[in-house]
């Protein structure tokens, strides 16, 4: 939980992303062992992302580092992102 | 001089590894289009030259951090300080993400060689390397190769060899920036962690980094707090400035090194991998699609199952009634030989009944592998999550539940995929629910026994429907009471789309057909002469009745009305029925025709179709009069009158007979004991022997079945009918609904022992679902015998 005081206060959610839409990493929130499995699949601070699925219930499809990666919502909402820019 | 190295294969999973583990050793170990295939380490040997090599597959990983069991396995293996070398497998046609490994491979230091696998995947996407350049950036041998048509496997294990031997590169060193690498220099500079890491066999700088990380695991073995709280100094001031976690930090430094190598050795001409595979997506994952095209899938690979399976069993069911015939006939008819009961009734009524339905269960394990190929697992776990969490399982709970149709043995073992917790547990718990293949040859013998042809279908779904639903009632219970807690969010690798191989999968087959035919020999032989021996001893050798004696008076009762039919006297009564035999014989042969057609067609009585039968059978009885007119009349009453009656008289006496015997014998006794028990189930203590036997196997169930009622034919027709006889519908289902979900089979209860942690689950398991069996046979067969 060590965001920057601008990160935490309008952080945005990889599970407020659009289908469709392409964003960055900014960091993740959660547990030691979590965060070292989603680094590993790369989902590192920098890494763009692209909302390939995303339906109204269930988990996503995301497009990371040239693989496809299925995510339930509980771990997208650990997933803070930033406009690429 | 010959020498002994340990080599062994990681990688990130679905990168081929088992694939080319394969190639090298020549073994057929499974592999799959999708992650976590192999869950288990597996051992081969080959030898190169002077020196031999323990050649190591393992589950796939995504880093030395393990997250899942599978990955610890993996972890513990490439650890290991025995290991010479290590094969880093990569999926070249996704570099980005699958050298993340190779980097934790080169910071750890151990003697590593690249597979640049899945190359022609990586060619076809139009990628330009230079495994040189990627060699020496990265400072270990890389070898390209194909792993399923095992191009560059021999060149790869030399070249793991020649690191083992002379010595790898110097791997090279990930630059984390200026500040870590400084506190990393720093760190490393100390005595005391050059003595821990000594002690550890591990890089300094490893150690280092590792405590820089804050890693628990690493930090406990060290137990020295005065260089963790060091650490912990250095690396607050960076994380702070750069506001995240020095972990964060390490990895995006992981990531950057990995794209200056690719930036360097390889020239991306065209992003391709995926499109294809996301256009299937589309489709196959659509969020109102995705389930109904699961559901056509799997009702696709039944029905492709049953429909194939069918010929090839009357094939098989002919082979064996031939081979009884022939093995029954070296004795004289009527023949009391105990090794001719062995041979007949106990190996070939018993394995033979059993292999007969193998056809079907090698089909079901192909139509698996089509799928296991196809990448669709990963999808289906996906579409189902959502579903399964309203159950307290998950949609990586999915493909080990999809593998339990097969076998439930590798299905329990397959959720070692899933995080360690309770929600594995449930998985764990249900699955013997999800009815394997070798419950399915308890279903091809009962269901078309006891249902028209048009209801077998349905009674088959149902029983598989039922197995699912009990298994998703029962977790979601569990998960309620016992069993509760939170339920891990889903992390699932989709692979690209692939088009399964007919070779992969008839290879998968045919191992499977070896593995069966071992089981057939072994386990189910052993049980069937067990369970012969049980109800042939003690024989019998005074009987109740007259047996020989009701015997002979049912002939001569016979010759009687033959000699009265065809008013000749007893004496050459014998000549009269050679004279009509033939006549007999073809109006005989023209009943059972029409018998078996009208029983074919199900077509209800008085209905037109039945009628047109009916006559289409008198106009052919009729034209066989025309034929014979002197003869036909003497010939039909002698047929209905002498020899029905007699072969009617000759049966009876012969089941009496057997039964008497077999009420004597040990299974008799014992079945006798446990009758009361089962008859509120509509279970006799025959099914209650054979339910007992199905606990060594399943399939002893049938060779049971066809053990008590063998009676010197050992088709599986001639049991049906048998069947029929003695059992009504009722029982049948009830029957079928207790085999699918009582107690699973020993090897079952071994597996669920060693994965759930304890005797205790395994217990719990055998127990539990004994007592649902019992209680949903018993309410269906007491409401289905007051109001059917
Ligand atoms: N096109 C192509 N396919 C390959 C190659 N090597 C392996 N495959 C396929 O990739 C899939 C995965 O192979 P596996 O050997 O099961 O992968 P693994 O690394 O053992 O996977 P896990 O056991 O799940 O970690 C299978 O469908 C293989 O047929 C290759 O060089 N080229
Ligand atoms: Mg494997």
């Amino acid at each position: 939980m060590t965001g920057s005081p601008q990160t935490s206060r309008a952080a945005r959610r990889l599970s407020d992303v659009r289908a469709g839409e392409i964003v960055r990493v900014a960091g993740v929130d959660s547990g030691h062992a979590l965060r070292m499995r989603l680094l590993a699949i790369g989902l590192s601070p920098g890494a763009t992302v692209r909302m390939m699925q995303r339906h109204r219930i269930g988990p996503c499809i995301l497009a990371v580092r040239g693989a496809r990666l299925a995510l339930g919502r509980g771990m997208l909402s650990r997933i803070r992102v930033e406009p690429v820019s | 001089m010959s020498r002994r190295i340990r080599v062994a294969l990681a990688g990130n999973p679905n990168s081929g590894k088992t694939t080319l583990f394969n190639a090298i050793t020549g073994a057929r170990q499974r592999v799959g289009n999708y992650p976590g295939v192999t869950v288990e380490r597996r051992e081969g040997k080959v030898r190169v030259g002077e020196v031999e090599v323990d050649l190591v597959d393992l589950p796939g990983t995504y880093s030395l951090t393990a997250y899942s069991i599978e990955e610890r396995v993996a972890r513990e293996e490439i650890l290991r300080d025995d290991v010479d070398v290590v094969i880093d497998v990569v999926d070249a046609s996704n570099p980005d993400r699958n050298l993340y490994l190779t980097t934790q491979l080169l910071e750890i230091g151990k003697p590593l060689a690249l597979a640049w696998n899945m190359s022609d995947l990586a060619r076809a996407a139009g990628v330009e390397m230079d495994l040189e350049k990627l060699s020496a950036a990265l400072g270990a041998p890389v070898v390209e190769t194909v792993g399923h048509r095992g191009e560059g496997a021999d060149r790869l294990l030399r070249t793991a060899v020649e690191v083992a031997t002379a010595g790898g590169a110097t791997p090279a060193r990930v630059h984390y920036g200026a500040e870590l690498d400084a506190a990393l220099d720093a760190l490393a500079g100390r005595s005391d962690l050059a003595a821990a890491a000594a002690k550890l066999r591990r890089p300094a700088r490893w150690l280092a980094l590792k405590l820089l990380e804050d890693d628990e695991d690493v930090a406990a073995r060290v137990g020295d707090a005065a260089m963790r709280e060091a650490a912990r100094a250095l690396a607050a001031p960076i994380a702070a400035r750069a506001g995240d976690r020095i972990e964060a930090l390490t990895a995006d430094a992981r990531y950057g090194f990995i794209s200056g190598v690719c930036r360097a050795a390889l020239r991306q001409t065209a992003q391709l991998r995926h499109t294809t595979s996301d256009r299937i997506d589309a489709v196959l994952t659509h969020w109102l699609f995705g389930i109904p095209i699961f559901l056509l899938l799997m009702f696709g690979v039944f029905r492709f199952t049953f429909a194939l399976g069918e010929p090839l069993m009357g094939v098989l069911e002919r082979g064996f009634e031939w081979l009884g015939a022939t093995v029954g006939g070296w004795w004289p008819a009527g023949s009391d030989s105990l090794l001719r009961s062995l041979l007949v009734d106990g190996v070939l009524g018993g394995v033979g009944g059993v292999i007969t339905f193998v056809p079907n269960i090698l089909l079901l394990f192909f139509a698996i592998s089509l799928l296991e190929d196809s990448g669709y697992m990963a999808r289906a776990a996906f579409v189902t999550d959502h579903l399964m969490r309203k159950f307290g399982l998950q949609g990586r709970s999915f493909i080990p539940m999809l593998l339990g149709f097969g076998c439930t043995v590798p299905a329990i073992l397959a959720t070692r995929t899933l995080e360690q917790g309770r929600s594995r547990l449930a998985t764990i718990l249900v699955m013997p629910l999800m009815s394997c293949g070798a419950r399915l040859t308890i279903y091809m013998l009962l269901i078309p026994a006891f249902f028209p042809r048009r209801l077998q279908a349905p009674v088959m779904w149902s029983i598989y429907v039922i197995g699912i639903a009990a298994a998703f009632t029962l977790a979601r219970l569990l998960r309620w009471t016992l069993l509760r807690g939170e339920t891990h969010p889903l992390i699932i690798e989709l692979p690209p789309y692939r088009w399964p191989t007919l070779r992969s999968a008839l290879l998968r087959m045919l191992t499977q057909a070896g593995l069966y035919l071992r089981k057939a020999g072994t386990i189910i032989l052993a049980i069937s002469i067990v369970l012969w021996a049980l109800t042939t001893f003690p024989r019998k050798a005074v009987f109740e009745r007259d047996y020989d004696g009701e015997a002979a008076r049912a002939q001569s009762a016979y010759e009687a009305a033959a000699a009265r039919i065809f008013e000749t006297t007893e004496e050459e009564v014998a000549s009269a029925i050679g004279r009509h035999a033939e006549l007999t014989a073809r109006i005989a042969a023209l009943r059972a025709q029409f018998a078996e057609r009208i029983a074919e067609e199900e077509s209800p009585e008085g209905s037109p179709e039945r009628w047109t039968l009916l006559a289409a059978r008198d106009a052919g009885l009729a034209r066989l009069r025309e034929e014979e007119p002197a003869r036909f009349d003497r010939a039909l009453r002698y047929l209905d009158e002498a020899l029905a009656p007699r072969d009617e008289a000759l049966r009876a006496i012969e089941a009496a007979r057997r039964m008497e015997r077999m009420n004597y014998s040990f299974a008799g006794r014992i079945g006798r004991r446990m009758e009361p028990a089962i008859r509120p189930l509509g279970f006799d203590w025959r099914i209650g022997t054979a339910l007992i036997g199905a606990f060594a196997a399943k399939e002893v169930f049938v060779a049971q079945m066809g053990i008590v009622f063998s009676i010197g034919e050992d088709s599986v027709a001639a049991l049906r009918e048998r069947l029929r006889a003695e059992y009504t519908p009722l029982t049948a289902f009830s029957l079928l609904l207790f085999c699918l979900l009582s107690a699973p089979c020993m090897a079952t209860v071994a597996v669920t022992r060693q994965e759930a942690g304890g005797w205790r689950w395994a217990a719990f398991q055998f127990v539990g679902l004994t007592a649902v069996a019992y209680l949903v046979s018993l309410t269906v067969y007491q409401i289905g015998s007051r109001w059917l």
